[in-house]
C-alpha cells in the first residue's frame, strides 16, 4: 500500500540527504524494495531513511523528473520490441534534458542520470535517458558515434578491414 | 564514458537504434562488437530458421516466408545475385544450404542476416516450404 504522505528520507553518495514523498519514490524500485526489507509499517512509520548510490546532483535531477512524472501509471508498461522507439520523447522530458545536456557537459550527466535511473530502479526514466542517447547515435557515421560516445577506437587496422567489408552494405 | 555502463544498459541504447545505426555501433569497439554479437542470433538459431523457413523462387527473386508464433504471415524477398562470404562468415558454422544453391551479394545476404536477427528478436516462430 502507498500512503501519499509517507516521507522517505535520502541519502547521497556525497553525503547530503534530502527528504521525498512516498509519492515520488514508489516509481523506483531500488527504493521500494529497501523499504519493504526494513519492514516498516507505512502507518506507525512515517520517515525511512534509504541510502542511494547517487551523487546529490543527479539526484536533484532524478526527483525533478520524479516530481514530474509522480502521477504516471504502475507498473511501467514492458516494451515489445515493435514498440522500442527512440522519437517518442514528451516534450516535457526534452526540455528537461536540454537543460543540463549541453556540449560542454559532454553528455557526462545524461551518463550520470542512466546510471542513477538504473540503480534506482526508476524504468521510466531509464527508457527517456536510453532514447535521448541512441537518438545522438542514430543516422551517425562511427567515426561521429567513437565522438559522441567519447570511445577509443582499439580495432587493429586488419580488424577495421574486415568490420567495413562486413559493413558495407549498409554505407550505400 | 559509455563502457562505464553495464551491459544492460547498453544493450537498451542499441535496441532502439536501427539495423544498420546498431551494425555501425559494433564497429565502434571490441566491447560493442562483442556485445552486438553475443545478442544476436546464434549460430544454432539460424540452423533452426533453415530447417523452419519457408522460400521460392519468383521472377528471379528468392522470397522467404515466416510464421510468427501468433500465425501470423511475414514476407522478405531478395534478388539472387553474388557472393556468399559474409553469410558464411557470420553463420560461423551453420550451413545454409538453400542459400548456397544461389548466388547473393554482399549487401542482400547483409540484409538477410539482420533481417533473421530482427525475426528472432521479435520471437517469430519460422517454418520452410519447398522451392516453387
Amino acid at each position: 500500500r502507498i500512503y501519499p504522505l509517507m516521507r522517505v528520507t535520502l541519502t547521497t553518495s556525497d553525503g547530503a540527504s534530502v527528504t521525498v514523498s512516498r509519492q515520488l519514490t514508489k516509481h523506483s524500485g531500488f527504493i521500494e524494495k529497501a523499504i519493504t526489507d526494513m519492514a516498516v509499517d507505512d502507518n506507525a512509520v512515517p520517515l525511512s531513511a534509504v541510502a542511494v548510490d547517487v551523487d546529490d546532483a543527479t539526484l536533484k535531477l532524478v526527483i525533478e523528473w520524479l516530481t514530474e512524472h509522480r502521477d504516471d501509471a504502475l507498473p511501467y508498461p514492458e516494451k515489445t520490441d515493435e514498440e522500442r522507439r527512440a522519437d517518442d520523447i514528451p516534450a516535457w522530458d526534452q526540455a528537461f534534458v536540454q537543460k543540463w545536456d549541453t556540449k560542454e557537459d559532454q553528455q557526462q550527466t545524461l551518463y550520470a542520470v542512466i546510471t542513477a535511473a538504473d540503480k534506482l530502479d526508476i524504468k521510466g526514466l531509464l527508457d527517456m535517458t536510453c532514447k535521448t542517447l541512441a537518438n545522438k547515435i542514430n543516422g551517425k557515421t562511427v567515426e561521429e558515434m567513437r565522438e559522441i560516445l567519447q570511445l577509443e577506437c582499439d580495432f587493429t587496422e586488419e580488424e577495421l578491414a574486415e568490420i567495413r567489408k562486413e559493413n558495407a552494405w549498409c554505407e550505400n | 564514458a559509455l563502457l562505464a555502463f553495464p551491459d544492460e544498459i547498453l544493450l537498451e541504447i542499441m535496441e532502439r537504434l536501427s539495423f544498420t545505426d546498431r551494425l555501425r555501433m559494433r564497429a565502434v569497439n571490441h566491447h560493442l562488437y562483442d556485445l552486438e554479437s553475443r545478442t544476436a542470433a546464434t549460430a544454432a538459431d539460424y540452423r533452426s530458421a533453415y530447417t523452419s523457413l519457408e522460400w521460392k523462387m519468383i521472377d528471379g527473386l528468392a522470397s522467404f516466408t515466416f510464421e510468427t508464433l501468433t500465425g501470423t504471415i511475414s514476407t522478405f524477398t531478395l534478388p539472387l545475385e553474388t557472393g556468399l562470404s559474409m553469410l558464411k562468415r557470420d553463420m560461423k558454422c551453420c550451413t545454409f544450404e538453400f542459400l548456397m544453391l544461389y548466388d547473393m551479394d554482399e549487401k542482400c545476404l547483409g540484409q538477410f542476416v539482420f533481417y533473421l536477427r530482427h525475426v528472432r528478436a521479435k520471437k517469430f516462430k519460422l517454418s520452410m516450404i519447398q522451392p516453387g
